[in-house]
């Protein structure tokens, strides 16, 4: 198949017609930058085959913003020896016409012979996908689809079969492939995808086995039925038995016979039994004698022993008196002993309060010198401290008032500057002798003076001269300098001064007087923290313990000689010898209560001694023993005879065998009772047995076994027809499916070879395995060490990439093999090759483009630079 | 001169599981049928009474409808009908008769011995010597008793037993019950009708299996018949008869087909079967797909006018010629497999794969020819 034209209208970005002509027959190769068109003129040729003129899923076709348009696309192609023209209009303006040579078809007609001649199908409904596409959808890669072979090639499979059927000739079947579905299906509609049985099959079964049980059951109960029928008449014969021979009345006899017998043996036990009661009276009475007898020959013993007794204990209290005195000695010895100790102790008691006595009292001295030296002390600072005081009260000067006051001064100063500069200046030089008065003051000699105010000027023998000075200001002044001399008159005097240095040497005796007041404290305080009279009080205190220790020194005694122990040897020694007399004191006695419990004891002794000899001695003790003897004897003989008489009646009983006989009269009693008994239960088991009976024989259980078991076999011979015919089918479906896969493997043949081919250009001495499916599978390459296998699937994208165009080139060399029409398209199918292995598929799509139109769409011309085809842009200006 | 109806071993409640459940339903059906005719034929006969012995029912849990539907089919003899019951309804303790009479559906002129006793009947002038079963296994000769028995003067003594006649049966044989072969000369009886034996089959002058009504299983023996038994006088030999109650003929064919003209025999027989046949055919041997379909073809015309027809083709090989597998458009691998099919009938070892192979066989040309007769796409 060749195109020769393709023209597109209103076809995305190709508004105004767009046409490629003058295609070669081998390759062709179309460049253009994204975005130009390459794609749009593959997707409108997979239109114009694949979807229906009719179809509305095809709006992507529309150019952009224009809904209203019809796209359009032609194809002129040519196939053997006729020339084909296709023209799809879609949407707005719906039309397919289609001429093969002189022929014309239209609409689904055309669609139809365009499938059949290609190797595709149309979708029932909607868009056509990728399963509808066949051979095209096989040889025209999609972009990015040119590794994913396994979908193409299973959508192509049955048309590539049908292909390479017909090229391989009369080892395939011309039926072969509906007749295996059918089989297939009918073979499915018993059996699983695992051989189990489903469907009507496994309800053959599950009807056969739910039968069976109920068979079997019934087959129990019929069993049981006939067992119990069985045991009736077997209980009916007993019952009838029964009824004719009464068993319970013989052994009811026997029983009575039996308790008569026992009745007459059971009196002859009764007087056995009173004779065995005496026999034991008797013996007892020879107890009691016997008894007696002893009684005497102990006291007797008990005498001696008695003897023995008191004889000991006299010896004992003998020994213990020793003992005794032994004991007081010692404790006399330890008495003096203690005494001796005791008085060491109270010496050495009395030196060692003499020494701590001495001790305390120098100590209080020292204390009491020291003392007296800190009071003195802090009285003198007292008195200072007080006379500091009074400094400080009699200098009092407020801060203020001194401030106060030399400020004024400072204006005084001020203002009598003031007032000099102001003032009227008096110059005045005398005669000898001679003088005025200046107010009051009495001028003479030379000098001047300032008149800031109304003066005076007495001349005497002359008159009188009024100097009133000038100035405004200097009444002021003067009356300024007034009051504030009078204020600071009145303030030094409130202070008591009377001049300002008066106040400032106040005022700086107070703040001294402050100073050395804090010191004084100071000191004051270190003597005496707690203050002056704590101080006296503990002289005081100090004063009093040395008195008294200093009195109780001389009451004591005068010092021993030899001189004293230590103290603690003292009370140890006096702790040891008390110790040693308690112990003495206490064995002492225990040695006398020893003694006197034991000359209790041996008087006590004596006491039971003598009363037993009273009473061994008397009299009436001898003629009371001889009684007792005689006694003995008569009861002795009567014993002997009625021993003799009992072992005779013994005898008979024993003879007689009460025992067994009771047991009879028990047995013959059970037995009767048990026979009786058990007729009774029989004839109420018969009434049971005979109405459970009658209501199973009711249910005609083994008709109704009779029946099932017809249904069983019948469904017995069903299931054997059903299992019959699944094993018939699956043996179909194994040999059927057996002989195709066969078959296929033998078409795989010519495809391997076909790809082997172009395998090498790329791989040398690679192989390719290709599956049953037509698929490629297991790819072996040499490596640097060897062959090395990988699956085609575990390839990378490149890989499977070039792998997924040199598959698709063989299936097209098969396919033209058997005379079908190859067109070969590739968008963008080699992105992720390497520079390197583009150049190796160059070689291959050029070699394949000897045989096979193919129209390659890239945005990279560069890797086809040597690919022997002169690239043609695309672009939807032109 | 009285006159008898003998009968015996009607089996009633019997079912047939080598059937399909409904063929099993009609057969079983006809027994309590045939008693109906035999009511018929004693009427007709006007036979003095009519002589069951033994093994009425088939088991003793027979349904209550059965029992009725039995006594019932009765209705069409007013006369006397004297039974005992056999080995597989003895009268045990607990029974199908004691069911039966509980139901109160014994018909008031019958006759049940349900131990062994002398019936007389003084107006008929006969005695009836019975010796029914009354255990589920007998060992000893129930018959024994007749030599003992005294009958009125004047009056016949029939004798009726159930059990197998010492020396004379070699073959199968229901029961253990034992019976001299000269009772009824030991006993002086005039006739002694027997039960257990389900062909018609005379033991003496005297003595007779009546044998089964209505035959009951593939094995001959000539059962179908009720003996109209006529005794002119006492000592006198009786002259029997015997009546057709049996409705349905059991045949058992087996045909091996080696040859085309073999099918054809066996068809063309098929096309005789009629309505009372109950009919089991094996075929053995091979035919080609030809052959095959007229056979099956055959069969099901002929199954559906018999009463049963049982058809086992599992030892017949299917043998496709050439021009079968031509016929079918059977080229390439279906050919082949056909022809593998057809060779492993032979070959295998195991005769269930040989089955097997000639099913698929079957399945396939089957599949082939329809498709042919469709006119289905190449």
């Amino acid at each position: 198949m060749r195109l020769t034209k393709i023209k597109l209208e209103h076809v995305r970005q190709f508004r105004a017609p767009f046409e490629l002509a003058n295609l070669s027959s081998g390759l062709n190769l179309f460049t253009g930058p994204n975005e130009a068109g390459k794609s749009t003129v593959v997707r409108a040729i997979r239109a114009a085959f694949f979807e229906r003129y009719k179809t509305t899923s095809v709006d992507d076709l529309l150019p952009w913003g224009d809904s209203s348009a019809t796209p359009t696309v032609e194809l002129d192609f040519e196939m053997g020896s006729q020339a084909f023209h296709l023209r799809k209009c879609f949407l707005n303006k719906k039309r397919c016409e289609l001429k093969a040579g002189d022929k014309q078809f239209d609409g689904e007609d055309a669609e139809q012979y365009l499938a059949d001649l290609l190797g595709f199908e149309f979708a029932g409904k909607g868009s056509s996908k990728p399963e509808h596409w066949g051979i095209p959808g096989l040889l025209w890669i999609e972009q990015g689809a040119g590794q994913d072979i396994a979908d193409s090639v299973g959508n192509a499979t049955e048309h590539l079969r049908k292909v390479l059927d017909q090229s391989v000739g009369e080892v395939a079947s011309t039926q072969g492939d509906a007749v295996i579905t059918k089989i297939h299906n009918e073979r499915d509609a018993l059996l699983t995808s695992t051989g189990r049985p489903r469907a009507v099959y496994v309800e053959a079964i599950t009807e056969r086995d739910a039968l069976r049980v109920r068979v079997a059951e019934l087959g129990d109960r019929i069993a049981t039925y006939q067992a119990q029928v069985d045991q009736l008449g077997k209980l009916r014969d007993e019952d009838l038995t029964d009824q004719q021979t009464k068993p319970w009345e013989s052994l009811r006899a026997q029983q009575a016979e039996a308790e008569q017998r026992l009745a007459a043996i059971e009196t002859l036990k009764g007087h056995l039994n009173a004779d065995e009661l005496a026999f034991a009276q008797l013996k007892d009475k020879q107890k009691l004698i016997a008894e007696q007898l002893q009684a005497f020959d102990a006291q007797e013993r008990d005498l001696k022993k008695r003897e023995l007794a008191f004889e000991e204990a006299q010896s004992v209290a003998v020994a213990q008196k020793g003992v005794c005195e032994i004991r007081d000695a010692a404790r006399l010895a330890a008495e003096t002993e203690y005494e001796l100790a005791t008085e060491s102790l109270a010496i050495s008691r009395q030196e060692d309060l003499r020494a701590d006595l001495t001790r305390s009292a120098k100590q209080a001295q020292s204390r009491v010198a020291t003392l007296s030296d800190t009071l003195a002390k802090a009285e003198a600072e007292q008195g200072n401290l007080l006379g500091l005081q009074k400094a400080i009260r009699d200098s009092q000067i407020e801060k203020t008032e001194i401030e106060s006051l030399r400020d004024q001064q400072t204006k005084l100063s001020e203002i009598k500057i003031r007032r000099e500069v102001a003032a009227t200046r008096l110059r005045f030089n005398l005669l000898p002798g001679q003088s005025v008065a200046l107010n009051e003051e009495v001028l003479s000699g030379v000098g001047d003076r300032l008149v800031s105010s109304d003066t005076t000027v007495r001349i005497a023998g002359i008159g009188e001269l009024q100097i009133t000075p000038g100035g405004t200001d200097l009444a002021e002044l003067a009356r300024e300098a007034g009051e504030l001399f009078a204020s600071h008159q009145a303030l030094l005097a409130r202070i008591g001064v009377t001049t300002l240095t008066e106040a400032e040497a106040r005022y700086v005796l107070n703040q001294q007087s402050r100073s050395d007041l804090k010191h004084c404290e100071k000191t004051l305080a270190s003597l005496g923290p707690d203050g002056m009279d704590v101080l006296r009080a503990e002289l005081d205190e100090q004063k009093a313990l040395h008195e008294d220790a200093t009195n109780k020194l001389d009451l004591l005694p005068p010092c021993p000689d030899p001189p004293a122990m230590a103290l603690k040897q003292a009370v140890t020694q006096q702790t040891e010898a008390k110790v040693a007399l308690e112990t003495a004191t206490s064995a002492a006695g225990d040695a006398k209560i020893a003694l006197a419990t034991v000359q209790t004891q041996s008087e006590g002794s004596e006491r039971e001694r003598d009363a037993l000899l009273g009473l061994v001695s008397a009299p009436e003790r001898k003629s009371k023993q001889a009684d007792v003897n005689q006694n003995a004897l008569t009861t002795k003989a009567e014993r002997d005879a009625l021993e003799v008489r009992i072992q005779a009646r013994k005898e008979e009983v024993d003879a007689a065998r009460p025992d067994i006989l009771a047991q009879d009269v028990e047995r013959f009693k059970r037995s009767g009772d048990q026979s009786e008994r058990l007729f009774r239960e029989r004839q109420t088991s018969i009434t049971v047995l005979k109405s459970k009976l009658e209501e199973a024989g009711a249910q005609g259980l083994e008709e109704n076994r009779a029946e099932l078991s017809v249904k069983l076999d019948s469904a017995e011979r069903r299931l054997a027809e059903v299992k019959l015919r699944a094993d018939a089918l699956d043996l179909l479906v194994d040999l059927l499916d057996g002989k195709r896969a066969a078959m296929t493997k033998r078409l795989q043949a010519p495809l391997q070879k076909h790809i082997q081919r172009y395998l090498q250009l790329l791989f040398p001495k690679a192989t390719l395995d290709i599956g049953e499916d037509l698929v490629p599978g297991l790819l072996t390459r040499i490596g640097g060490r060897g062959p090395v296998s990988g699956q085609f699937a575990e390839m990378s994208f490149g890989a499977r990439e070039q792998m997924g165009v040199i598959s698709r080139l063989a299936y097209a060399d098969l396919l033209k093999e058997g005379g079908r029409p190859t067109l070969i398209i590739m968008d963008d199918a080699l992105v992720h090759s390497d520079p390197q292995r583009l150049q190796q598929m160059q070689r291959v799509v050029f070699d394949a483009s000897q045989r096979h139109q193919i129209l390659v769409f890239t945005c990279h011309p560069e890797n086809w630079r040597s690919a022997g085809a002169d690239p043609v842009a695309i672009s939807a200006a032109g | 001169m009285p006159s008898f109806l003998h009968t015996a071993d009607w089996q009633i409640g019997r079912q047939y599981s080598q059937f399909s459940p409904e063929d099993s339903s009609s057969i079983s059906e006809a027994r309590i049928e045939a008693v109906a005719t035999i009511a018929r034929l004693a009427a007709e006969n006007a036979v003095d009474a009519v002589l069951v012995a033994g093994d009425v029912f088939d088991t003793q849990t027979v349904a209550e409808r059965t029992i009725r539907k039995l006594f019932n089919a009765m209705q069409g003899f007013t006369g006397p009908w004297i039974m005992i019951p056999g080995n597989h309804d003895a009268a045990l303790t607990e029974s199908v008769w004691t069911q039966a009479q509980r139901l109160g559906a014994l018909p008031s002129n019958l006759h049940l011995a349900l131990t062994g006793k002398v019936i007389e009947f003084p107006e008929l002038k006969f005695a009836a010597l019975c010796a029914p079963l009354t255990q589920r296994h007998t060992y000893n000769d129930l018959t024994a008793a007749f030599d003992d028995w005294e009958t009125s003067a004047g009056m016949l003594r029939i004798g009726l037993a159930h059990g197998s006649v010492q020396g004379i049966l070699a073959e199968e044989i229901d029961s253990t019950n034992p019976i001299a072969p000269d009772r009824a000369h030991t006993a002086r009886l005039d006739y002694l009708a027997l039960g257990d034996w389900h062909g018609c089959k005379q033991v003496d002058a005297r003595t007779w299996y009546s044998g089964t009504p209505e035959q009951d299983r593939f094995k001959g023996n000539e059962p179908g018949y009720a003996l109209l038994v006529q005794i002119d006088a006492p000592s006198t030999v009786p002259a029997v008869t015997r009546l057709q109650t049996g409705r349905f003929i059991w045949q058992e064919w087996a045909h091996h087909l080696t040859i085309a003209s073999d099918a054809d025999q066996l068809v063309a027989r098929l096309e005789a079967v009629e309505g009372k046949d109950i009919l089991k055919v094996t075929l053995t041997g091979q035919t080609d797909l030809s052959g095959q379909q007229k056979i099956v073809e055959a069969i099901n015309r002929a199954h559906a006018r018999a009463r049963s027809l049982e058809c086992d083709q599992a030892g017949l090989r299917l043998m496709p010629t050439a021009d079968d597998i031509a016929a079918l458009k059977a080229d390439g691998y279906l050919g082949e497999v056909i022809a593998e099919l057809r060779d492993r009938q032979g070959e295998s070892a195991n005769p269930e794969s040989r089955d097997v192979a000639t099913h698929a066989l079957g399945l396939l040309t089957t599949l082939l020819a329809e498709r042919q007769r469709a006119g289905a796409p190449v």
